[in-house]
């Protein structure tokens, strides 16, 4: 079906902003490919997720294919939970968009030089907004090939 | 006959070799005083001046121990900013005589220059116990003592000093005066020079202060524009039939200002970016960035018929993307302005002067009315003359980017007459 060899990817989503998750999550259930979608709102709980704790301690959570991740989060920024995913043998090989407003060219180039697999800026034009988070997710999960 | 002709003669020999001798110092002090002006002209640094200032000094008043002090203004106390080395264990460099204390202070008191033969003993001198002590182990006992003077202010004192019971005559303190006035010059241009400089600190961080806000604040607000977009969108895919005619009207005025406010916000990100460009200046083919400005501006050219004529302009000092900036800001405008004029033109051409380049854009557009020609520069500042787009960002942009590169930017035109927007930008490598 796909570079991966299977249809469905789990993607994370980490967002602090309830409604621009809503609207990431209506851009990336567009079309046909269904991808589970797990939305956490800060670096605390994405951890959790990711390392099966807390509230995730017992639901035996897939590993995601996909990390799309904000930078301004609350607690955690999301700058060091790239750091901490990128620093993390187990967790290191996920790829990370990060998906934002902001365009600071400091910001973008501290997060590649953490690790970061891409940069995308949120577009205010909604149309613009549905096709960049839609190509995110085709490229990640159908033309990209994934470790597994 | 003899003896009295010599008797005659010896006077005069001894009075024309003092009026030699006189002259001689006179003009040692007048070298002494061109080679301070001189100083003052070329050096900012307090201590070359006043060292000078003290040899010279010590020297044609053959006297010793010269001293220099600023008035602090608040204490009103005398503090040492020169001192020569042979008072160095009665006086040094930040020692504060306190108000009205020694020959300076009495000096301050008077407004005028005054001497004493001997101030331990001069009534007129009032010294505190302990700085009775610290100066009879002076290498001096007499002291002349002038008032550095800026129009009516005494902002200091100028001493020299000398063994017991020397006289200073009418030419010492003519001389001591002028080069007061020498040391007061460079001590008003050293606190000028402080001042400024702390001022312009002040400012460029008010100024960095201002922009990040700037940015700040347009990053928080395209966070809930991004929310009212989306959501405004999604009513329409799934909503849409529901809404009548005039519900469908208010979603399109919705959508027309999140539009304008977007591209405000845009624009105000970019105001407030000028300067922060973290990339490095080079050398650029100005042409280059004018042709690909052009195409990228080729829709808006075409679609208001506008014959473009691009001159030769040859290389500038700068950052790529800033100078696109300055060129897409202008001519876009020129097209933006161009009204309904039967041959529209803009023409780009550039002269070189003195490492400089002086680019204009000209245009045969509607114009300006010269009462406007101040206020178009200024950020939010739209001429609401005519309909158009825009966020009367643009020109403040253009300011912004071509003043930190050293430059001027201005216009000249009349209404209906076309406009001509010159700008100067550095071909040559220089601080920025």
């Amino acid at each position: 079906v796909n570079a991966n060899g299977y249809g469905a990817l789990t993607i994370l989503l980490v967002e602090d902003n309830p409604d621009h998750a809503e609207l990431t999550r209506r851009a990336l259930e567009t079309g046909n490919m269904v991808n589970k979608i797990i939305w956490v709102k800060d670096g605390e709980e994405a951890f959790d997720f990711l390392y099966r704790r807390a509230a995730w301690a017992d639901k035996n959570p897939e590993r995601p294919g996909l990390i799309l991740l904000d930078v301004n989060l609350p607690k955690v920024s999301g700058q060091d939970v790239l750091r901490q995913i990128k620093d993390d043998a187990e967790l290191m090989s996920i790829p990370v968009v990060m998906l934002t407003t902001s365009d600071r060219d400091d910001e973008v180039s501290t997060a590649y030089q953490s690790g970061a697999n891409s940069w995308v800026t949120k577009p205010v034009q909604f149309t613009e907004f549905m096709d960049k988070v839609k190509n995110v997710k085709l490229y990640w999960v159908l033309t990209n090939r994934l470790p597994h | 006959m003899s003896t009295r002709a010599s008797r005659a003669r010896r006077p005069g020999q001894s009075r024309y070799a003092r009026l030699l001798a006189e002259s001689e110092r006179r003009r040692l002090a007048a070298e002494g005083l061109a080679d301070v002006g001189r100083l003052l002209t070329q050096s900012l640094e307090l201590e070359v001046v006043t060292s000078r200032i003290l040899d010279s000094v010590g020297q044609l008043l053959r006297g010793h121990s010269p001293s220099l002090y600023r008035l602090d203004p608040a204490s009103g106390a005398l503090i040492a900013i020169a001192v020569s080395t042979s008072i160095a264990s009665t006086i040094q460099q930040g020692f504060a005589f306190p108000p009205g204390t020694g020959m300076g202070g009495l000096a301050v008191r008077c407004r005028e220059a005054v001497s004493s033969p001997n101030l331990l003993e001069d009534p007129r001198v009032i010294l505190t116990p302990e700085l009775r002590q610290r100066l009879e182990g002076a290498p001096y006992r007499a002291l002349l003592s002038v008032p550095l003077m800026i129009k009516d202010d005494v902002i200091g004192v100028l001493s020299v000093g000398d063994r017991e019971g020397r006289i200073f005559d009418d030419v010492d303190i003519h001389i001591a005066q002028a080069f007061a006035n020498q040391a007061s010059v460079a001590l008003h241009n050293a606190r000028l020079y402080e001042t400024a400089q702390r001022a312009l600190g002040a400012l460029q961080a008010k100024n960095a202060e201002l922009d990040g806000f700037a940015y700040m604040v347009s990053h928080d607000l395209k966070a809930p524009l991004v929310t009212i977009q989306g959501m405004a969108s999604m009513l329409v895919v799934d909503c849409g039939d529901c809404l009548d005619e005039r519900g469908r009207h208010y979603l399109r005025r919705i959508e027309v200002n999140i539009a304008q406010m977007e591209r405000l916000i845009t624009d105000v990100l970019a105001l407030s970016r000028v300067g922060r460009d973290a990339r490095p200046c080079a050398m650029i083919s100005f042409s280059e960035v004018v042709d690909e400005v052009l195409a990228g501006l080729g829709d808006r050219i075409r679609a208001a018929g506008v014959t473009v004529t691009r001159r030769d302009l040859g290389a500038v000092w700068g950052i790529r993307t800033e100078l696109q900036q300055v060129v897409s800001n202008l001519v876009g405008n020129a097209v933006k302005y161009i009204g309904d004029t039967p041959d529209p033109q803009i023409e780009i051409g550039a002269a070189e002067r003195a490492g400089w380049l002086e680019c204009y854009v000209r245009d045969n557009g509607i114009g300006i009315d010269p009462a406007y020609h101040q206020q178009v520069f200024e950020v939010f500042q739209r001429l609401k003359e005519i309909t158009v787009d825009g966020t009367g960002v643009g020109l403040a942009i253009v300011k912004k980017i071509v003043e930190a590169m050293g430059g001027r930017v201005w216009v000249e035109s009349a209404k209906g007459r076309g406009a001509t927007f010159t700008f100067t930008w550095p071909t040559e490598a220089r601080p920025r």
